[in-house]
Formats: C-alpha cells, structure tokens, sequence
C-alpha cells in the first residue's frame, strides 16, 4: 500500500512539473510578436485615447497649480535655456501626438516627473543638481520616454485598478503604499528611448551616465527625493547600459551653448 | 506483512446523512474555496474546521473529509505562490512579470480547475455512496481510515468494551 502511494506521490509530481513545463515550453514558441502583444503589451493605454490623455492631463494640470498650490518658477533664463533643451529634443521625436510643455516648479527638492498629456514638471533643486544642459536633457529624453510610450496613462490605469482591488481585499491602509514610480521595465524603455532621442539630437547618450555617476556620489544627500529615477532598475545598471550605448559611426556630438555657470547663478 | 483493511461499505449500508456529509466535505470547501480565490487561507481554515467536526461520525464521511482536505492543500499551496509572487511584480515591485510568471499563472489556472472538477465528480459520487480516490490523496486517505490500525471510535461504529481492570473511574457514580 505505502507503494502504492510512494508511487501515486511521484506520478502527481510528474504531473503538476508537466503542466508547467507544458506552458513554458509553449510560451516559448510563441512568437516575439505575438508574446509581447498578448502579455507584455501593456495595452491599458489602449483604453484611453490621446485626447482623453491630453485633457486628462489639463485637469491634473489645473489641480497641481490651483489645489495644490505648486509654484512655478518665473526666470527668463531659465526658460530660455529649457525652451533650448526642449526643442532640440521635440525636433527629433518622431510622429508625435503631444505638444510639450515643460514646466519649472520652485522648489529644491531634486525630482521631475510627468502627466499625462505631455507635461514635464521639472523642479528647481533637479536644475541646481545638474552639471551640464547635456544632463538636463538627458533626464527630459528620458520623461519625454515615459510620455512617448505613454507609461503614464498606463500607470495610472494599472495603479487604479490596483487600489480598488487592495481596497477591497485590505482596505484603504494599503491604498498609500502603491508606489508612485513607474515599473522596472518601464524605466529601461523610457533610458532606452532617451538614449535613441539624444542620438538624434546630437547629444552624447553617455549623458545619462554621467548624471547618473553624480547622483551616486551624492545618493545619501539626494535618495529620499530621487525616486522619479532612482527606483528601478538600479543606478549602475543604467550607467553601464548608457556606456555600451552604441551611436551610429557618424555620429558627433554638439554640446549645447549655453553658460551653465551662469544658469547657476539665475537658481540661486 | 500486509496490514489489514476494514471492509468498505456498499451504497446500500450508507446513511442518507452519511451521504450528504461526505457530499458536503467537497461542496463546502469548493464554496470556502472560491470566496477566498483572493486570500487563499480561508479555504484551509474552513477545511480544517470541516474535518474535525464531521470525522467521528463514519469512516465514510472521515475517508471524504480527509481526502478533500489533502487534495485542496496542493492547489492552496500553488494559490499562495501565486499571490506572493504576483504582489512582489505589482505591488512591492522586486521582480519583473516573465515567461516563468506567465507559465505559473496557466499552471496554477489548470491545477484549480483539475481540483474544482474531480471535488464536483467525487462530490455527486459521494452522494450516490460510491467511492472515487483521487490520485495519491485517495490512496492515503484510504490507508489512513480503513487500516484496522485507525484507532478512531466513530459514532456509528460499537466501541470494542473494555476489558480487564479498569483504572479509570468517574469521581462519583
């Protein structure tokens, strides 16, 4: 009888390892295509069309500035620099559905995020921490990346779908710890984007290396406020992916004419 | 030496109530089962509950409660991995949705509907006072009830009198 069961044991084994080997193995050959359509997509975006995003970002807009009082600095050379970084990059997006607008809010802190809609919120602190424009374009390649793939609108679908779920499951405690920052593999598409863009705009893609080796340097004074970056996938793995970036063999960077020294100076 | 094995009833000598108990120790916990598809523990709980409440009563409703009881913890157990490993990708963010995510999520799919339809089959088999053992799980269940080594006293079973002194009495008649 023990047999019996000793056997009976091994064949359920067998049996729960081939149903799994059975659907890996088929997602195996499943084509990229198809895989990535019917998986990895992240076709939450797809429900919401460019209009909808785009006054969905005027409402988000319109609340930032009236409800929650975010000042937005006043300085000419500092709009005129980021008008610079700004269209250079706009120049060479491709078939683009968003009017940008680039934003500068008056404070310290060192972040930048974005809306829906095309709306790049850049604080003062973020403009202080760069060393170059050259870095200062590669953080708004990198969130025009995020508006290019639309992770914010899928974002904002996946986490309010989340928070209703979790509501409902754990109540409303668990609802504030949903993270606010977009998923790993959004953030390697969004560098990956960024790299491609600052090519095109003749800017170094090594750039995003750069920034990021500063910002190593300077983790503990800037972690807390770092998170629109720093979460996922890890600093040095961006650092290394922005290094092995390869250019075009014709490619030659123009650095931007702007005194940084002298943007400096107009933040303090 | 092989071990000794208590007769098995026949539908005949079965209990309408009998039935219906051992019907109810698949329906219950399909029911506990399916409320808890989210949190996967209240599944167990109610299992467990189920099972020490209605095992004294037959051999026959103890063989069903005990094999549904077992046959639900490998889907509990693949129900659980899956809820921890889905809120590390969404909620907690440590690890990223792949192939292997995907191929565990169609296997965890396939592994509860296997278990909600052997549970549904073997339940209306109960009913009808016939035995089905699921794989392993009946094995055991039956080697675990019937073996004349199951020293359980079931209420509809006459329990062996005692023989010789008893030590053991009552602190007044």
């Amino acid at each position: 009888m023990k047999q019996k069961i000793v056997k009976d044991l091994i064949k359920i084994l067998f049996l729960f390892g081939g149903i799994f080997a059975f659907f890996y193995v088929g997602l195996q050959l499943l084509s990229e295509d198809k895989k990535n359509s019917w998986l990895y997509s992240g076709d939450e975006a797809k429900l919401i069309s460019y209009e909808q995003e785009i006054e969905l970002g005027n409402l988000i807009d319109e609340y930032l500035i009236d409800t929650d009082e975010t000042v937005l600095l006043q300085n000419e050379l500092i709009d005129s620099v980021v008008w610079a970084v700004r269209s250079r990059l706009e120049k060479q997006i491709v078939m683009s559905e968003y009017d940008y607008k680039i934003l500068v809010v008056d404070d310290n802190l060192v972040n930048a995020f974005t809306i829906p809609g095309g709306r790049i919120y850049i604080y003062k602190g973020l403009l202080e921490f760069c060393e170059s424009a050259e870095q200062l374009a590669a953080v708004l390649a990198h969130e025009i990346g995020h508006v290019e793939k639309r992770h914010t609108v899928s974002k904002l679908i996946k986490e309010f779908g989340l928070k209703i779920l979790f509501s409902i499951l754990l109540g409303e405690l668990w609802e504030s710890t949903v993270s606010s920052a977009f998923d790993r593999s959004n953030e390697k598409e969004a560098d990956q984007y960024a790299m491609e863009l600052l090519e095109r705009a003749k800017i170094a893609p090594t750039a995003i290396a750069s920034f990021f080796r500063k910002l190593n340097r300077e983790e503990l004074d800037y972690n807390e406020n770092m998170e629109f970056l720093m979460t996922h996938p890890h600093n040095n793995s961006r650092i290394k992916a922005s290094l092995s970036y390869e250019t075009a063999g014709n490619f030659e960077s123009q650095d931007f004419d702007i005194d940084w020294k002298r943007v400096k100076v107009a933040l303090e | 030496m092989s071990i000794p094995y208590i007769s098995l009833p026949q539908p005949e000598e079965l209990t309408s109530r009998e039935k219906e108990d051992a019907m109810g120790a698949y329906l219950m916990m399909l029911a506990a089962f399916a409320v808890s598809l989210p949190l996967p523990i209240i599944n167990l709980i109610a299992a467990i509950i189920y099972f020490y409440i209605n095992r004294k009563k037959s051999r026959y409703i103890h063989f069903h409660c005990l094999q549904s009881l077992l046959s639900q913890l490998p889907t509990t157990l693949i129900n659980w991995g899956a809820l921890y490993w889905a809120l590390q990708i969404f909620f907690f963010e440590n690890v990223e949705v792949n192939d292997y995510f995907y191929a565990y999520l169609g296997f965890m799919i396939l592994a509860n509907l296997i278990y909600f339809t052997f549970s549904i089959v073997a339940a209306i088999r109960a009913r009808k006072g016939v035995f089905m053992y699921f794989i392993f799980f009946g094995s055991y269940a039956y080697n675990r009830v019937y073996s004349s080594k199951n020293i359980l006293f079931y209420d509809n079973e006459e329990q062996p009198e005692i023989t010789g002194q008893q030590l053991n009495k009552p602190p007044f008649e």
